[in-house]
């Protein structure tokens, strides 16, 4: 009998986190009381580029972490946050379980991974303090607050926004103080960081899709007997589809109340096709670094 | 992994070893035990080394190295002389007022115990005996960890979890720390009368005080200005203590111009040097914590605890007596790295309010500073104005009771500690 | 934990007797050593105020903010406590517990000193070893905002016990006075 480790840095009451509580449950039921497993969330276990860094080596087995983080190691999974590429959550995940997904665990394998699932993390979108964003004009001269990620800052220099880059906790109090107009985020970080009550319009420009990748430390996992990692994939399958759904609920949700409280703008069909065309340069950018093939295959894959 | 790990730090420690690296053995001896890859020390002590909020500590530092090379403490104690001096003891009253100044721009009781010490010291030994002396600069300098900036509140903040922000535990210090400054003057008032010490500064006057508050108010603007922006959200704890930084330098090369251009590299150094022994105990705790946790210690304390009692006076009592004894003999930094991510948890769960908890926390290992038989702020102390530890115990006695006795108060009270950062929103 | 403190306590060592040349090549080098990580470290507490205070300006005036600023002063920082980790064993200045080694003789005292400093030598070895393993895994992996790895942060650990290990070797070595005011 095993005993494995699996840390996150999302908060315990975060779907993931509970999706993975579940795993824990599950595991020992596929693998005939073979395997157990700890879970450490909510940054237990250290931050997520040190959960990374521990998968990695081994220290840990398992992680599940915002794709973001693990893009620095393997940049083709930066194919899959294009900007406006999904239409919808379907289309993220059809394009994230097909072949790309394929692909993707390919590239993960190279580095010492194995992808066991991705989760959703949600679609971004932006608010602001000054005006409502109808048109592409909208943009011009905002102050937005971005994640320190070079495709995030290079779509909204694209749209014509000025990017700031700080610490999600020093957020609020920024937009309080009018040192930044807007932020963008998906509904429910929005809501939950009660961001509402310092921006008035929400646009919901769906720019990017996050993921959250379960990944497991590949020596390890091989380690396991193959009815084993059966039981792991099966059960960590079962916590995926869960959270997957749960996370949409979540997000529908958190739209409903945002929209009750702040002047929610629905992005025109125009406007959409729009900001694909400004941000094109962007995706082409990205071909030069990680390669043409996948980021074609994503675009294929999410018509 | 649990067990192995605590009985190699405890060994080492006792035979001498630097905390720092019998932390770091204990670490090692535990994974070698546990089957963990060893890649796990160097990830653990440069992840939690590798965080903003906590170079805030050097930074503060280096404002500290800043005013003394700056000379900028006599400014301070000019304008306190002016104010004070005539009083009852009013020597003394200058040190608690100047230490109460330097506390609220820099961050460590012993880095502001040379400071105030070296400035200090002489007169005092002119007009009152030396053991008095000595024990008014060591509690005025332990006002450094109280009032904010706090290197032990920054320290603690990052170690208790996202439920404490370090602005909010910065509030918390307020009231108690002006408390224990008008209790130090109360004190030293009645045994400065009891003893008969002649008044020491010139007669009061307003054009002095005037003078005088001209000459420091850039001075004393500064945590107007830091803590301020600080609490009102205008920058955070670290980037308030680079502007801290800033201002000093200025204030040093222009204002009184006693800061060299050629002294700051040393004053970097210094800075950096005092910063990296907190550092070290950080570094080489991290693992440890790590062990600690993937053996689901917290988990069992806490269930032990809870077991044990339901009452959360109760648990907060067994709290605040483990900390008085650990503040007795271990260095208060590695208390905070060691404890409080186990219980500032088990705090939440008891439905503490987590700020409250968290300055408890600090007040009671800071005034264990000053407790014997291991008080690294009475040993400091000596060596500056070298005099004996059983002779400086003999006066600084009623000071460490007093600092007992606000503690008791913030205990019994919790208002005096959370009314403030509550109402600034915290 | 601040030398000026420290200055005239127990630092005050008798006069060391006459080194052995060996001894003062090893001195030597390790005070060149010393030097170089000194003007590393001033430049690095620069660089971290410098870009904290920039952040602030530049946000607060010109709404504007450096990228790179957040990740780059983390790493200033980080390099400057692992910098300096090694002066403060030269100095002395890492905080231990004297309670029970005070009851010992002097001799007795010394020779356990020196074998708790010959043990952390060790350690220093061992997270060394590692650091440099880790490093080189990560080799690979950019930092989000500059074109730089990762490892770099690992780096000034493998620098910082490498120095340490220096220290603690001469320390063990000629004795736990041998630097005295130095
Ligand atoms: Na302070
Ligand atoms: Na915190």
């Amino acid at each position: 009998a095993d005993n494995l480790r699996l840390a996150g840095n999302f908060p315990t009451t975060h779907s993931s986190s509970i999706a993975m509580e579940q795993f824990k449950e599950r595991l020992p039921e596929l693998s005939g009381g073979e395997l157990t497993v700890d879970v450490f969330p909510a940054m237990q276990l250290g931050g997520a580029k040190e959960n990374i860094d521990q998968v990695r080596s081994g220290v840990l087995e398992m992680t599940w972490v915002g794709a973001s983080y693990l893009s620095r190691i393997v940049p083709e999974l930066e194919a899959v946050s294009l900007p406006f590429v999904y239409a919808n959550r379907d289309e993220a995940f059809k394009v994230v379980d097909g072949p790309v997904g394929d692909m993707l665990n390919e590239k993960l394998a190279e580095k010492g991974f194995i992808a066991l699932g991705f989760m959703e993390l949600g679609s971004r979108h932006v608010t602001n303090s000054q005006h409502p964003i109808k048109t592409l004009a909208d943009f011009d001269g905002l102050k937005i607050r971005l994640q320190p990620n070079e495709t995030h800052l290079a779509t909204f220099r694209a749209l014509g926004a000025s990017p700031v880059s700080m610490g999600i906790n020093e957020v609020y109090s920024a937009l309080q103080q009018g040192v930044i107009d807007g932020q963008e985020n998906p509904y429910s970080v929005i809501e939950s960081r009660k961001l509402n009550e310092v921006q008035t319009y929400l646009t919901d420009t769906s720019h990017f899709f996050d993921f959250i990748v379960v990944v497991a430390n590949k020596r390890k996992f091989e380690k396991l007997e193959p009815s084993e990692q059966q039981a792991v994939r099966d059960a960590m399958a079962e916590a995926v589809t869960w959270q997957r759904a749960k996370a949409a609920e979540e997000d529908s949700a958190a739209r409903e109340k945002l929209a009750a409280n702040m002047q929610l703008v629905e992005v025109t069909p125009e406007l959409r096709q729009q900001m694909r065309e400004r941000t094109a340069p962007v995706i082409e950018s990205l071909k030069e670094r990680i390669g043409a093939d996948l980021i074609d295959a994503v675009l294929a894959e999410a018509k | 992994m649990v067990l192995v790990s605590i009985g190699i730090f405890f060994i080492l420690a006792l035979l001498g070893m630097p905390l720092a690296f019998a932390l770091g053995f204990s670490a090692l001896g535990a994974f070698a035990f546990g089957g963990i890859e060893m890649a796990v020390m160097p990830q653990s002590m440069m992840h939690a080394v590798d965080s903003f909020p906590l170079m805030a500590i050097p930074l503060f530092m280096l404002a500290g190295e800043f005013m003394v090379g700056g000379q900028i403490m006599q400014r301070v104690i000019d304008f306190a002389n002016a104010v004070v001096g005539r009083v009852q003891g009013g020597l003394a009253h200058v040190t608690i007022l100047s230490g109460l100044g330097l506390a609220s721009v820099t961050g460590a009781a012993v880095a502001g115990a040379s400071a105030l010490g070296t400035t200090m010291m002489p007169s005092l030994r002119k007009h009152y005996d030396n053991g008095f002396g000595s024990s008014v600069v060591a509690s005025a300098s332990n006002l450094g960890p109280i009032i904010p900036p706090s290197a032990a509140m920054i320290v603690y903040a990052l170690m208790a979890g996202s439920s404490v922000s370090v602005g909010g535990l910065f509030m918390a210090g307020v009231v108690p720390g002006i408390l224990l400054t008008v209790g130090m003057m109360a004190l030293c008032t009645w045994i400065s009368y009891k003893r008969g010490y002649e008044p020491t500064g010139e007669p009061f006057c307003w054009r002095n005080v005037l003078t005088q508050s001209r000459r420091a108010g850039a001075i004393l603007l500064m945590p107007v200005l830091v803590i301020g922006g600080i609490v009102g959200g205008v920058f955070t704890a670290t980037e308030g203590a680079a502007i801290a930084v800033v201002y000093s330098l200025l204030v040093g090369m222009f204002v009184t111009g006693k800061l060299k251009l050629s002294a700051i590299p040393g004053c970097m150094y210094r800075a950096a040097l005092t910063s990296a022994v907190v550092g070290a105990l950080i570094a080489f705790a991290k693992p440890v914590t790590f062990v600690f946790t993937l053996d689901l210690l917290p988990l069992h304390l806490s269930q032990f605890i809870q077991g044990f009692t339901s009452d959360p006076m109760v648990f907060l009592a067994l709290v605040m007596t483990m900390l008085l004894l650990v503040g007795m003999f271990l260095e208060s930094n590695a208390a905070y790295i060691m404890l409080a991510p186990l219980f500032a948890p088990i705090a939440m769960a008891y439905g503490i309010d987590p700020l409250y908890f968290g300055f408890l926390f600090v007040l009671n290992l800071v005034v264990g500073m000053m407790t014997p038989p291991v008080g690294v702020l009475l040993f400091v102390m000596c060596g500056i104005s070298r005099i004996s530890i059983g002779e400086l115990l003999k006066s600084v006695w009623p000071f460490i009771a007093l600092q007992y006795a606000v503690l008791a108060l913030c205990w019994i009270f919790p208002d005096i500690v959370t009314a403030l950062p509550r109402a600034l929103g915290y | 934990m601040n030398e000026r403190v420290l200055d005239g306590t127990s630092m005050a060592g008798e006069e060391a007797p006459v080194a052995s040349p060996l001894v003062r090549r090893y001195q030597q080098m390790l005070r060149a050593v010393d030097g170089l990580s000194y003007g590393a470290i001033a430049l690095m507490m620069t660089l971290m105020t410098g870009l904290v205070t920039a952040q602030v300006v530049l946000r607060y005036f010109f709404g504007d903010s450096i990228d790179w600023a957040d990740e780059v002063s983390r790493l200033a920082f980080v390099w400057s406590i692992f910098l300096a980790l090694p002066h403060g064993i030269k100095k002395g200045i890492h905080v231990g517990i004297d309670i029970l080694i005070n009851r010992f003789g002097s001799r007795m005292r010394e020779n356990l000193m020196r074998l708790m400093l010959a043990l952390s030598a060790m350690l220093m070895l061992i997270v060394m070893w590692n650091a440099g393993m880790v490093a080189r895994e990560a080799w690979g992996e950019m930092m989000p905002t500059v074109d730089l790895s990762v490892s770099v942060f690992y780096v000034a650990v493998i620098i910082s016990m490498a120095h340490c290990f220096l220290h603690l070797l001469f320390l063990v070595w000629q004795g736990s006075d041998v630097w005295g005011n130095d």
